[in-house]
Formats: structure tokens, C-alpha cells, sequence
């Protein structure tokens, strides 16, 4: 049998042990900043909106910043809860289980894809009535669609560019999670 | 105190890094058993085990002695095998140990004289291992690897008697290819 010894002589552990740890502050700082700028930008939208409201003119551009600051509350709870996703990959569990998480994990419509409509529609959402000013056209009801319509546009052109990296990357591993689910039932 | 000294501290008073070490001092062999299955040459089978050993690291904090620690071990080996072998586990291939004593778990013991006569032979049973299917082959890792039903069946989340199935299976279609 291999003792810690003879692991050290072929890989390093020391090393190996140093670069896991690394990996494991480096993953806990980026949620950290992640949290703190979206700590940061949820409550500074809302105050904009409350000062726009009741300080200046209430305009209804202003109501954007709400939408905004409603987004980056959504991102925050979603990013909170793909840190503890990814904090829950567990390879000890049964192989019939982590295939089963695989192929959840890795399907294209799940949970996960319609909470993370939700952020991304209030923002839009915002930037549609922020924006609306820009519009050459006179009834304020067509410039706030045609500002949500253009930034619709994007987010579906952004939306069918994930979808083909979903297939190249993600779809091929959800299917051999399939495949050996199945012939594990057989 | 000296940066040197502190470090060591740090070292010893983080209980994670202690339980790594002292899993991978008690379960080395196991772990380069399994991965030895997997991998043809000695470079492929030293980046399957770093990679068994990191899966290990991020599996740590979840593991609450539910299973032995040898059946975590397992499972944590033949799963990393599945995703490590990601890109081409269609080409998955199985390296048995040419000892006759590890093909005398797979084949009857009069079978097993008339098989082992010639090294080509035995050679044959590898190529037959390996027209079996990914998961088949996982199954017989875990049995050359001396586990009983009830252990692989808890690597593999399958019953115990469905586990009894597919290797009685198994061992019926390696005969098959082997006359053949």
C-alpha cells in the first residue's frame, strides 16, 4: 500500500494540498465581491429611485432605477444560490446518484434557467424605461416597448448563443449521463 | 514568530488538511488500484489519481461516515473514472493485471487452466473486457478489485441482487467472446 510518503515523492501533496486550498479562497473571495457589489448596487439603485421620487421631479424614467435595483436583488439570491450548488458537487455519493445530478444539472431548461430569466427581464425591464428618453417617437407607451423590444432582441440573440454552447459543451455530457443511467437500469 | 513557523501551525491546526492526508496515507493503494483499471501507462494513471485526489478534497466536507470510508473511496475512483474519461469514455479502455490469481475471480477454476495457458490468451480476455459495455466495466473493476456484492452494489447505488445479475451477465458474455 502507498503511504503519504510515497504520494509526496509522486505528486507532491504538499503542492497538491497548497493548490486545492488556493482554489478553495480564490472561489470564497470571488463570491465574496460578487456579494458586496450586488450588496452594493441593489440599495443604491432603490436610493436613486427614492431621491429621483421624492426630490426631484418624479419622471418615469426614474422607476427604472426600481427595476434595476430589483434585478440586482434577483441576482444576488441567484448567485447565493449557485455558490451552494457548485459547494454541493459530491463525488462520494453512489454512481447511479451522480448520474441522476448530471443529467439535471445539465439540462437545458431547469430551474435554474427560469430564475435566471427573472434578473436579467427586470433589468431590461429598467434599462427600457431609463433609456426611453433616446426614442424619436411621441406616445411614451411605444417608447418604452420599442426600448424593451431592442433590448429583447439582444438578450434573444445572447440567449440562442448560450443555447449552442449548451449543445456543444453541456448536451453531450447530459446525454452520456443518460446513456449509462440507462444501462445501469437494464 | 516566523513566517515559517506560522505556516506550520496553520498546517496543523487546519483539521481538513489533516483528514485529506490521513485518508489518502490509509486508502493510497486502493485509490491507485482503481485508477490502474483505467489507465495503460504510468503518466495516465498519475493525472487519474490527482484527479481522485482533488475530487476527494472537494468531497470532504460532505462525507458523515454514512458508508465506510473504503465504499466513499470506491465510489469517488470508479465516478472520477466516468468523468474523467469525460471526452472519450466511449474508447474506455480496461488494463487488467496479467496475475492469474486476479483472473481466477472472473473465470472457474477448470476455465481458468485451459485460458491461462498462453499469455495471448490472456491478452484475448482483455480485448473481451473491453467490448464490454462503460458501466460493465466499471462493475468488473470493482470485482477484480476482491469488493463483494453488497460493497459494489453500495459504490454503484444499484441492489444487491441486480449487482448479482449483471455480473453473472457479464461473466456469461465475457465466456461467449472468449469461445469465440
Amino acid at each position: 500500500m502507498k503511504t503519504e510518503q510515497d504520494y509526496k515523492q509522486e505528486f507532491d501533496l504538499e503542492q497538491l494540498v497548497k493548490g486545492l486550498k488556493k482554489e478553495d479562497t480564490r472561489y470564497l473571495s470571488l463570491t465574496k465581491s460578487f456579494k458586496w457589489i450586488m450588496g452594493v448596487l441593489a440599495p443604491f439603485y432603490f436610493m436613486i429611485f427614492v431621491l429621483g421620487m421624492i426630490i426631484d421631479h418624479p419622471e418615469i424614467d426614474k422607476v427604472g432605477f426600481l427595476f434595476f435595483s430589483l434585478g440586482f436583488l434577483a441576482f444576488s439570491l441567484l448567485f447565493n444560490s449557485l455558490h451552494k450548488e457548485y459547494k454541493s458537487v459530491d463525488y462520494g455519493v453512489s454512481t447511479m446518484e451522480m448520474l441522476r445530478k448530471a443529467a439535471d444539472r445539465y439540462a437545458l431548461w431547469q430551474t435554474k434557467t427560469y430564475l435566471t430569466i427573472i434578473p436579467i427581464l427586470l433589468c431590461a425591464i429598467g434599462f427600457s424605461f431609463s433609456a426611453q428618453k433616446g426614442f424619436p417617437f411621441e406616445d411614451l407607451v411605444m417608447r418604452i416597448l420599442v426600448g424593451f423590444g431592442s433590448i429583447l432582441f439582444f438578450l434573444c440573440c445572447g440567449g440562442f448563443v448560450g443555447y449552442l454552447i449548451w449543445r456543444k459543451r453541456q448536451k453531450p455530457l447530459r446525454d452520456k449521463a443518460l446513456e449509462l443511467l440507462r444501462e445501469m437500469g437494464k | 514568530m516566523s513566517k515559517l513557523n506560522k505556516q506550520n501551525i496553520k498546517t496543523m491546526n487546519d483539521p481538513k488538511e489533516n483528514r485529506f492526508k490521513q485518508i489518502i496515507e490509509e486508502n493510497g493503494g486502493r485509490i491507485n488500484s482503481i485508477c490502474s483499471y483505467y489507465c495503460p501507462n504510468a503518466e495516465d494513471q498519475k493525472v487519474m489519481v490527482q484527479e481522485v485526489l482533488v475530487n476527494i478534497w472537494k468531497s470532504l466536507d460532505k462525507f458523515r461516515g454514512e458508508s465506510t470510508i473504503s465504499t466513499w473511496i470506491y465510489r469517488i475512483a470508479v465516478n472520477t473514472s466516468l468523468s474523467f474519461t469525460g471526452k472519450t469514455y466511449r474508447n474506455l479502455k480496461l488494463y487488467i493485471d496479467k496475475d492469474p490469481l486476479a483472473m481466477n475471480i472472473l473465470l472457474d477454476e477448470g476455465e481458468l487452466e485451459q485460458k491461462l495457458k498462453t499469455e495471448e490468451q490472456l491478452e484475448q480476455l482483455e480485448i473481451s473486457l473491453n467490448q464490454l459495455s462503460v458501466i460493465d466495466k466499471a462493475l468488473i473493476s470493482l470485482v477484480l478489485e476482491g469488493l463483494s456484492l453488497r460493497e459494489i452494489a453500495d459504490v454503484v447505488g444499484l441492489t444487491e441482487p441486480n449487482v448479482k445479475v449483471k455480473i453473472h451477465r457479464i461473466k456469461e458474455q465475457l465466456k461467449q467472446l472468449l469461445n469465440n
